[in-house]
C-alpha cells in the first residue's frame, strides 16, 4: 500500500516490507484469504485458528462483493466485525473466557469482560490472524487480542 | 473491555472487517519497542 507519504524514520529499501494491494485499483477493500481467531504457540511451533471469514454461500448473499474483505479505517477505534463474523467471534471469546464475556450483537455493540484486563492471563495469548490475497508473498499478520483490550473507566 | 465492535451488515459500509486505530497503534508500539524485525 503506497497511498501517500510516510515517516522518514521508515526506510523501505533497508527495512522489512510487506506489500498488499486493494481488490480494485484505487479501491479501499482488501480481499482476505484468511481471517481467524486463535493461538500460536511459538515454543511448540504450533497454531490453531478458527476461521471467522464470511465465506459461506449464505453469507455471500448478504455480503456480496464485501464478503471476505477488510478496510483500514483510522477514524474507527478498534476492530469492526460484520454481523456473522461478530457472532462467530462472540462464541469463540466466550469459550476462551469460560463464559465471562458479553458481546452485544446490535449496532455499536462491544464485548465486555467481567474482570479488568489484569484478571486474565491466558486470554492474551489469543490473536487474530489475517492474510491479504493480493500480497507480494504468503506472509500474514497476527494481531494480538490485547491490541483491542482496555480497562473501561 | 474488548473494542471489537458489531457492524450491522444490512448497511453496505458495515459489510467488511474494519481495522481501526488500535490496530495501527499496536504495530507502531511493537515497532518502537522491538524494532522492525519484532513487528
Amino acid at each position: 500500500m503506497s497511498l501517500g507519504n510516510f515517516s522518514t524514520e521508515y526506510n523501505s529499501t533497508t527495512m522489512a516490507t510487506h506489500q498488499i494491494t486493494p481488490k480494485t485499483t484505487g479501491g479501499y477493500l482488501f480481499r482476505l484469504s484468511e481471517f481467524g481467531f486463535g493461538k500460536t504457540d511459538l515454543t511448540a511451533q504450533t497454531e490453531y485458528y478458527e476461521s471467522i471469514l464470511n465465506n459461506d454461500p449464505a453469507d455471500y448473499d448478504t455480503y456480496g462483493e464485501y464478503s471476505n474483505t477488510t478496510s483500514f479505517a483510522m477514524n474507527f477505534r478498534g476492530l469492526g466485525l460484520p454481523t456473522e463474523e461478530f457472532n462467530k467471534f462472540s462464541n469463540l471469546v466466550s469459550l476462551a473466557t469460560k463464559g465471562e464475556s458479553t458481546c452485544l450483537s446490535y449496532k455499536g455493540g462491544y464485548c465486555v469482560l467481567s474482570k479488568p484486563c489484569s484478571g486474565y492471563d491466558t486470554l492474551w495469548d489469543y490473536s487474530f490472524k489475517f492474510r491479504v490475497v493480493d500480497s507480494e508473498d504468503l506472509n500474514y499478520i497476527r494481531i494480538p487480542l490485547a491490541t483491542f483490550a482496555a480497562n473501561y473507566v | 473491555m474488548l473494542f471489537v465492535e458489531y457492524l450491522d451488515a444490512s448497511v453496505d459500509n458495515s459489510k467488511s472487517i474494519m481495522l481501526g486505530g488500535m490496530f495501527w497503534q499496536s504495530i507502531y508500539g511493537q515497532y518502537t519497542q522491538f524494532g522492525y524485525s519484532g513487528v
